[in-house]
């Protein structure tokens, strides 16, 4: 089972969007000052209109930023050994990462979560999502990777013996997810995430391993 | 016939997904003998913020029977649900008799233990 691609998407029309947001607020104030205050007061203008140019660019500058850290690395593959584990197993995984430029990844966390979701009836489709499980575990912290270069990290997490399995019906769900965060510098450039699915039953081994 | 005077036995009230539910279902003590079939449903049911869900997992016919009762046994899917208490919502295990006045039990099910895997 391999990772998707989630963020790439939803990050460019989130620039987009931010972009032409500011290209609205940037006219509207433009036509109201111009066309009322400014007459009086050219000075409060310009004051408004450098407030406006300031905040979008730092935000803009932020966007770009956050696209050049994740430009870094290629999108990161996740790989779940076990996405059918019984409740007291270990969910075993890796992540793949390679290196586009050289660049240090500041940390790599894991987390399993188990949420509740309920639908308070059939044709009302309001959603009310309880995270009641969570673990973390660290899989790298400050690797450094060259130009190129690729790295596997293997990890694993259990799924507590008394938690409660994966469960769906029309109103109600229990979901086990795994999600993997990697971090470069402070801000958090891709994340992966796998759904499992958590069995009550071990399903037995029935071939024996050649001698 | 009256069926409302029946009552059900359990051997246990917590079963390992994909194991049996053992038990009987037995007549009251005043009550007239149960002289026809008997549905006996195994399900589970879900209850909390949500409208309540049921499903009936399995259903199975007793023939009549008399003071003595009559036992049952009926599989608890191996998929489960096991039997939940969350936040927002829970999960509830019975088997139930259908009649006009339904009696039911609720049960328990719990994880299967693990078994080591064959070298």
């Amino acid at each position: 089972m391999s990772g998707t691609l989630h963020a790439p998407a939803p990050k460019l029309l989130r620039i987009l969007g931010g972009m032409l947001l500011w290209l609205i607020l940037g006219v509207v104030l433009w036509r109201l000052f111009a066309g009322t205050v400014a007459k009086r007061h050219d000075t409060l203008l310009f004051v408004y209109l450098i407030l406006v140019a300031v905040a979008g660019a730092l935000w803009l500058s932020a966007a770009i930023n956050g696209l050049v850290l994740r430009s870094r690395l290629e999108c990161p593959v996740l790989t779940v050994v076990n996405a059918r584990p019984c409740l007291g197993e270990h969910v075993r995984f890796r992540l793949a990462l390679l290196a586009r430029r050289r660049t240090t990844v500041c940390k790599v966390v894991a987390v399993l979560s188990l949420s509740e979701e309920v639908r308070k009836a059939r044709r009302r489709e309001k959603i009310l999502p309880v995270v009641v499980f969570r673990a973390d575990s660290v899989l790298a912290e400050d690797l450094r990777l060259d130009k190129g270069e690729s790295r596997d990290l293997p990890g694993e997490l259990l799924v507590p013996p008394d938690a409660m399995q994966s469960f769906e019906s029309h109103l109600c769900a229990c979901r086990w997810q795994l999600e993997v965060l990697v971090f470069v510098g402070r801000q958090l450039v891709w994340r992966e995430r796998e759904t499992l699915s958590v069995q009550p039953v071990r399903i037995e081994t029935t071939e024996k391993k050649p001698a | 016939m009256n069926q409302a005077f029946a009552s059900i036995e359990l051997d246990s009230t917590a079963i390992a997904a994909g194991e049996d539910l053992t038990g009987r279902v037995i007549q009251g003590e005043s009550a007239p003998a149960i002289d026809a079939a008997v549905t006996l449903e195994l399900l589970w049911r879900t209850s909390g913020l949500s409208q309540a869900e049921e499903k009936i997992v399995v259903s199975q016919t007793l023939p009549p029977f008399g003071a003595q009762g009559s036992a049952f046994q009926l599989k608890v899917p191996e998929a489960g649900p096991i039997s939940y208490a969350g936040k927002t919502f829970s999960i509830t295990w019975c088997v139930r008799i259908v009649s006009a006045v339904p009696a039911e039990k609720t049960f328990t099910v719990v994880p299967a233990l693990q078994k080591p895997e064959l070298p």
